[in-house]
């Protein structure tokens, strides 16, 4: 049977993991009832969740009016805390009772209605972005071990990595953005590269992979590009590259290895001369098919047209210079390419 | 032990063996990895038996030459965007007809069966666009005219049939759904015009008909199209174009500006839509665009009504519950599709 030329079954593939001595039956057993248990809690699609996050992010805005016509706000900042932390607690508690679909969608829209008033009593209680920021985080930190529902660990990184980067933007401090970057690449290396054992972190992952293109997209941005220089996004972006390809490669050694001295080379030529935005849409990608992970992969493809429109209306630089930076990056990847067909590494081009 | 084992394994019920006549993944066996259900040397070879080193070859010369493309062709656009006034008009022609034609002959040279010829066919596709932009620009008809658009879709349309490339038909089709719109907001200015909405039933079915087409394709086994984005994403589009008067109509019926139109046609493409991606040809993520849409026009009517009697707090919690409860339904409802398509697949 060659397993090599068409992608085999799950069975198919134990068969010949068996068959080499490296599974026994009773692991054969385990590993069926790991696979049919996961098929029922991670087979969700990506749509079915952002349609249960569009439904919970409406309702919540329209229990927010609610109270707020009620009159439940009207004492000020120090109402709006103590609804906060009512409607999350109350929130948190139900999920943890029940896991059928309309009680969970409840507690979601009822926490996110109560992250609104905590955010905005605190916004209003120490009149500064920073409370708001902090607070998002705290939020985040207390309830990601304590509300045990995916979307909302992803929500909730996602809207704590928002109000930090809002935060950075408007007290002026724009180059911790780059900080910021970095830890969030450490974040989605450490859960989709080391630590895929731990599940519950995934969520955290894919937050931090959504929110760094978008903090490339305030790097470029028109209000901001004048105060922002690329090459620290560039630098940090292309280490994280290559630490990606000695993952995929199966460690630092494999590194020495022609193809992927090329992609090493071909990484830092990017970096030299392109956008930070090309640099880590590539990373998405490479990530996303290593693990065929198709949220990761798509992310990274969609990037791509979104970054170039972002880019085309940045001010700080002429759409001259613009051209010559997009086409160098072409002609970088191109003649990567190029190099590796020659080679005979990548002559692989079927008929399509 | 062996008896046990038997015992154990006779014990796993149908649903779950099933499952191993999924197609394996790398993400599979990573999570089995971490389970601790698989040792590093079963990984290791698991992941060579999956993914050998050819895979990823391929995989980044396809990457290489997509990504290397498109900036190198949004770099082409980005040049010729640039307020060019010290360079003559036939300079910029003709670089833009060198490339073109480099493009053009380098496809016929490659091969249009092969990846490289079909996106340099592709380049030279967006070259002829680009060259229609400066010709608008340098003789100020103005770079997004609607005839420049029209006329681009009709030029490259015999290289687009000749192509059987999926993302140059997807590239044709974004062009003429452009020129539409652009027809539509040139010829008569929208303030004036009574039919306003009468674009998007027309954007509809200039879609669906590209659907149609993409499904007798798939029907005659043309396995250029075999990528079901193209499918998602024209679907996705039909249903966009007509939410946009159904939802319009909803909210303020008007009969003379084309929006009843609209709620007509989304009232026959959302059943026959559910049918033909539930029975004929099964697809998960364009029955949830379906569901959406439907839930989204359901919302609209539900919400006109209670904001209508009431604009109170309760009319507000009463339409934050029946979001959450039909968010969750449609959720439900997908999650079991989900579920009931799994299985006919791997039966």
């Amino acid at each position: 049977m060659s397993l090599a030329l068409k992608r085999p079954t799950l069975g198919q593939l134990i068969d010949h993991l068996q068959a080499q001595g490296l599974l026994d039956e009773a692991a054969r057993v385990q590993i069926v009832a790991h696979a049919n248990l996961r098929s029922a809690r991670h087979g969700e699609p990506w749509f079915v969740q952002a349609l249960l996050a569009a439904g919970a992010w409406i309702a919540a805005i329209c229990f927010i009016i609610c109270l707020g016509i009620a009159g439940f706000l009207d004492g000020g900042e120090s109402a709006l805390i103590a609804w906060g932390a009512v409607f999350i607690i109350a929130a948190a508690m139900l999920r943890n009772l029940t896991s059928h679909i309309f009680p969970t969608q409840l507690a979601l829209a009822v926490s996110a209605a109560g992250h609104g008033f905590l955010l905005a009593g605190a916004g209003m209680l120490f009149e500064s972005v920073a409370s708001v920021a902090v607070t998002a985080l705290l939020l985040c930190l207390v309830l990601y071990p304590v509300y045990r529902d995916a979307l909302h660990r992803f929500l909730s990184c996602l809207l704590a990595s928002g109000c930090m980067t809002a935060w950075i933007m408007m007290d002026g401090v724009g180059e911790l953005l780059h900080v910021m970057m970095l830890a969030k690449i450490l974040a989605i290396g450490l859960v989709f590269m080391y630590r895929n054992d731990l599940t519950w972190l995934r969520p955290l992952g894919y937050a931090m992979a959504l929110s760094v293109p978008v903090n490339l997209f305030l790097v470029v941005l028109p209000e901001t590009a004048a105060e922002m220089h690329w090459w620290p996004a560039n630098v940090v972006l292309a280490g994280a590259l290559v630490w990606l390809y000695q993952w995929v490669a199966g460690g630092w050694e494999n590194l020495r290895k022609e193809p992927l001295i090329v992609a090493v080379v071909a990484t830092i030529g990017l970096a030299a001369v392109t956008t930070p935005g090309v640099l880590a849409a590539i990373g998405l990608m490479v990530l996303g098919y290593a693990r065929r992970d198709m949220l990761l992969l798509a992310m990274g493809i969609a990037f791509f047209p979104a970054f170039i429109v972002v880019f085309y209306y940045e001010l700080q630089t002429s759409l001259l210079t613009k051209s010559y930076i997009l086409m160098a990056s072409g002609a970088v990847l191109l003649a990567a390419r190029e190099f590796l067909n020659r080679r005979g590494w990548a002559n692989l081009e079927a008929a399509v | 032990m062996g008896t046990a084992i038997a015992t154990e394994k006779a014990n796993i019920p149908f649903a779950a063996e099933a499952e191993l006549d999924q197609r394996a993944s790398e993400r599979t066996i990573f999570d089995l990895h971490a389970a601790g259900l698989l040792s590093d040397a079963a990984r290791n070879e698991a992941l060579t038996v999956l993914c050998p080193a050819h895979h990823w070859w391929c995989w980044a010369n396809r990457a290489l030459l997509f990504v290397g493309a498109a900036l190198t062709l949004a770099g082409v656009v980005f040049f010729f965007a640039y307020n060019w006034s010290r360079m003559p008009a036939v300079a910029k022609f003709s670089i833009i007809e060198v490339g073109l034609w480099v493009c053009a002959i380098g496809a016929i040279r490659r091969g249009l069966n092969r990846l490289s010829g079909k996106v340099l066919l592709l380049a030279a596709c967006v070259f002829v666009g680009v060259l229609f932009a400066v010709y608008g620009q340098t003789y100020q008809t103005g770079a997004d005219a609607f005839e420049n658009y029209a006329l681009w879709a009709l030029l490259i349309l015999p290289w687009v049939m000749l192509g059987k490339f999926g993302a140059l038909w997807v590239l044709w089709l974004v062009v003429t759904n452009v020129a539409l719109i652009l027809f539509w907001i040139q010829f008569e200015p929208l303030e004036r015009f009574d039919g306003v909405f009468l674009l998007f039933p027309l954007l509809a079915g200039m879609n669906a008909l590209a659907l149609i087409g993409y499904e007798y394709g798939l029907a005659q086994r043309w396995t250029w199209l075999e990528g079901r984005w193209i499918r998602h994403l024209v679907w996705l589009s039909v249903l966009v174009y007509l939410s946009i008067p159904t939802i319009a109509f909803i909210v303020e019926p008007e009969f003379d500006n084309g929006s009843m139109l609209g709620l007509l046609v989304m009232m026959v493409a959302l059943p026959a839509g559910f049918w033909y991606f539930r029975h004929r040809a099964a697809d998960l993520p364009c029955l949830a665009f379906t569901v959406m849409a439907a839930s989204t026009a359901i919302l609209t009517f539900i919400g006109k009504v209670l904001f209508e009697i009431s604009e109170g707090a309760p009319a507000f919690f009463l339409f934050g519950l029946i979001v959450l409860g039909l968010s969750s339904a449609a959720a439900f409802y997908l999650r079991h599709l989900n579920k009931e398509m799994r299985h006919v697949v791997s039966a």
